[in-house]
């Protein structure tokens, strides 16, 4: 499946429009776009491929909302260019779970109150995962350590905590 | 509170979150995320400079690229007697920059596109030229401050009000007394389509901290 | 926001990458970790004409002592590969303990060492750690390798002495030679603010006695603070409480903190004489190897 941004220009501003095809692995599936090097992999997640669970919370590398997991490890996709994506995997918050299995993180923070508006939720759960893979069991100072690049303006964090433990504890027991 | 309320759901009772569902799994739909058909995007061009008398705004380069529905400035908005509006504040802002760009987020002009990739170009194409520079420093909540008396004024309506000389290389804090040198910049804001956004020496292109907002007051136009 | 246009060139080889800059002209940048060039791209702060990637170059990616001690960190060693490292939790101090403070925990999976160095961002740990360390610069350009010494290695803010087709590709570490000590303080408001105030100190210790000595400062001033000179009046005296006072006081003249909303230039210059002293009193307290 593949989507191009920039087709509706028919008379470019100034010169040609240098554009080259990336295949980035998203979710587990090969998805290919025609793109200018200087879109961001947030932009091309959320416009190119409308998978807008990866939010854009402040656009200045600060707020985390943008976190998606590169090759497994969390990153911030408003400060990466998707051409630096071409041939890794990217997993955003729509590859959590099954259609009919939620992934322990996502119960976890639906059953520990972990989420108000929600808009960081996405970012907080991938770093989850990403903390989770790595220490099945960390305390909840490492927690708040490992999601301290991602902020929340509703909760007070308190309950994404718990719900990271309760994640913890539910992947533990299966 | 009865046995029955509780039961029913009302007064003092749980609610169930219905919306986690959908956030959980990325499908909330926040502002960003909506798309309606026949949709334009809008980019704000904010003013290069903290304060400044604006002399024109050439547009033209921005009509011009593709895509572009309308670019808004202050003028057409005072032609339709909007330019000025009440604020929360029990103020008057204003909405587009007319006569005065001032500390206060000093909009010049937006420009609606159908697109949001190019939006950002148009932002970058109009320019501002002005006159009148007052140069504020980061993080210095009390600016503008100093007897000056050749200054320029940030308030010609307020007596009292004074300014900088486009030589001043000191301002005092009023707040701490400390005496602080002010720096000078270019800034150069290069488009595709080659124009250069440049402004004088003097210029200091920064925005203030959210702390200085009290003292914004002093710079918004009386009503 | 959003970057204006570039080209963008992904090379395999060193070669390609140093034949790209070489060709810009000045006109191209490195890409590596991307965690201050991308930011400084989307404001337009920087608006080169190329991006030269070097993330598919292998074996970049490396820290690793030599048999001499002498520790040397790739271009591609990302701030993460040190924090979670074994051997730099044990073998060297400040590293060990700035890498954790370095952003938050998600820059620092693409943010690199070397990257951040060549940045030479005032506020940036790790240059102030290699001051404090003594390390140098290798960097490769069409004509071969050379090296910079720390203290020659930054002019100014956001300026180093690279040439433009110039790519730095390991930093260097020089073997201790005693005992690695040192340790890392950083106050900051929150995760990922500026530094109020952060503090390198590192030690060369043989039993209770000092062998060399390095402080720098970040965050407080207009660039790295190099305290070098201060902490040699350690050199050859034992880590007394008198000492550590005494040095702490240097060093704490020697910043020149700047009043704002962080705070006062007097509260950041109590922060120096106070971490100085913690990180000094720590080391005098720890059991000698």
């Amino acid at each position: 499946m593949s989507s191009s941004l920039f087709e509706e220009i028919q008379t470019p501003p100034s010169g040609d429009i240098a554009v080259r095809r990336v295949t980035i692995n998203v979710n587990g599936e090969p998805r290919t776009a025609d793109i200018e090097p200087r879109l961001l992999l947030a932009d091309l997640l959320r416009q190119g491929l409308q998978l807008t669970g990866t939010h854009k919370g402040c656009d200045t590398t600060n707020c985390g909302a943008c976190t998606v997991l590169f090759d497994g490890r969390p990153i911030k996709s408003c400060t990466m260019l998707a051409a630096q994506a071409e041939g890794h995997d990217v997993q955003t918050v729509e590859g959590l779970g099954t259609a009919s299995e939620l992934d322990p993180i996502q119960e976890g923070f639906k059953q520990e109150h972990g989420l108000q508006c929600g808009f960081c939720t996405p970012g907080m759960m991938m770093s989850a995962k990403a903390l989770l893979e790595r220490n099945p069991n960390p305390t909840e100072d490492e927690i708040r350590w490992a999601l301290s690049g991602n902020l929340c303006r509703c909760t007070g964090y308190q309950n994404i905590v718990k719900a990271v433990l309760w994640a913890a504890e539910k992947m533990r027991s299966n | 509170m009865s046995l029955d309320e509780i039961k029913i759901g009302g007064m003092g009772a749980s609610r169930r979150r219905v919306e986690d569902n959908r956030f959980i799994r990325g499908k909330g739909n926040y502002v960003d995320d909506i798309v309606l058909p026949g949709m334009l995007h809008m980019e704000i061009l904010r003013s290069p400079v903290a304060h400044a008398r604006i002399k024109s705004i050439d547009t033209s380069a921005a009509w011009d690229m593709p895509g572009v529905r309308l670019v808004l400035t202050g003028e057409m908005m005072a032609a339709r007697n909007l330019a000025w509006m009440p604020t929360l504040s029990y103020d008057t802002a204003a909405v587009l920059a007319t006569d005065k760009v001032r500390e206060r987020p000093a909009k010049a002009a937006p420009g609606n596109v159908d697109s949001r990739g190019r939006c950002n170009e148009r932002k970058l194409s109009i320019y501002a030229t002005g006159g009148g520079i007052h140069p504020a420093r980061q993080g210095t909540p009390a600016l503008f401050l100093h007897d000056a008396p050749d200054g320029h004024l940030c308030r010609a309506d307020v007596s009292g009000a004074v300014g900088l000389s486009e030589g001043d290389r000191h301002i005092v804090d009023p707040v701490s007394g400390e005496s602080m040198s002010l720096g000078a910049r270019r800034l150069r804001r290069p488009v595709d389509s080659g124009s250069v956004a440049e402004v004088p020496e003097e210029a200091y292109l920064r925005t203030l901290p959210a702390r200085a907002c009290r003292r914004e007051r002093r710079h918004l136009a009386p009503p | 926001m959003y970057p204006s246009r570039f080209k963008y060139e992904a090379p395999k080889t060193l070669e390609e990458a140093i034949a790209l800059l070489d060709a810009g002209k000045g006109e191209a940048k490195v890409l590596a970790g991307g965690q201050s060039l991308v930011p400084m791209l989307k404001l337009r702060f920087a608006f080169p004409d190329q991006i030269v990637d070097i993330n598919n170059i292998p074996d970049l990616g490396y820290h690793r002592f030599d048999s001499d001690g002498t520790l040397r960190i790739g271009a591609l060693c990302r701030h993460e590969d040190l924090e979670h490292s074994k051997v730099i939790a044990s073998g060297q101090p400040t590293i060990a303990a700035a890498a954790p403070l370095v952003a938050d925990p998600i820059v620092r999976t693409r943010g690199t060492f070397v990257g951040s160095v060549c940045h030479a961002d005032p506020q940036g740990d790790w240059a102030a750690a290699m001051i404090a360390l003594g390390g140098h610069m290798i960097v490769q350009g069409p004509k071969g390798k050379r090296t910079i010494e720390m203290k020659d290695f930054v002019l100014g803010p956001y300026t180093n002495a690279m040439n433009y087709n110039e790519i730095a590709i390991e930093a260097v570490i020089p073997a201790p030679k005693g005992v690695a000590r040192g340790g890392y303080l950083k106050l900051e408001r929150r995760v990922g603010d500026f530094a109020t105030a952060s503090v390198a100190v590192s030690l060369d210790m043989d039993g209770g006695k000092v062998l060399r000595a390095g402080i720098a400062l970040a965050g407080v001033g207009g660039k790295t603070i190099d305290a070098n000179e201060e902490a040699s009046f350690l050199v050859g005296k034992e880590l007394s409480p008198s000492n550590i006072v005494k040095v702490a006081e240097l060093v704490a003249a020697k910043a020149e903190p700047r009043t704002d909303h962080r705070g006062s230039s007097e509260y950041k210059r109590q922060i120096v004489r106070t971490f100085v002293t913690r990180i000094l009193t720590a080391q005098s307290a720890q059991k000698v190897a």
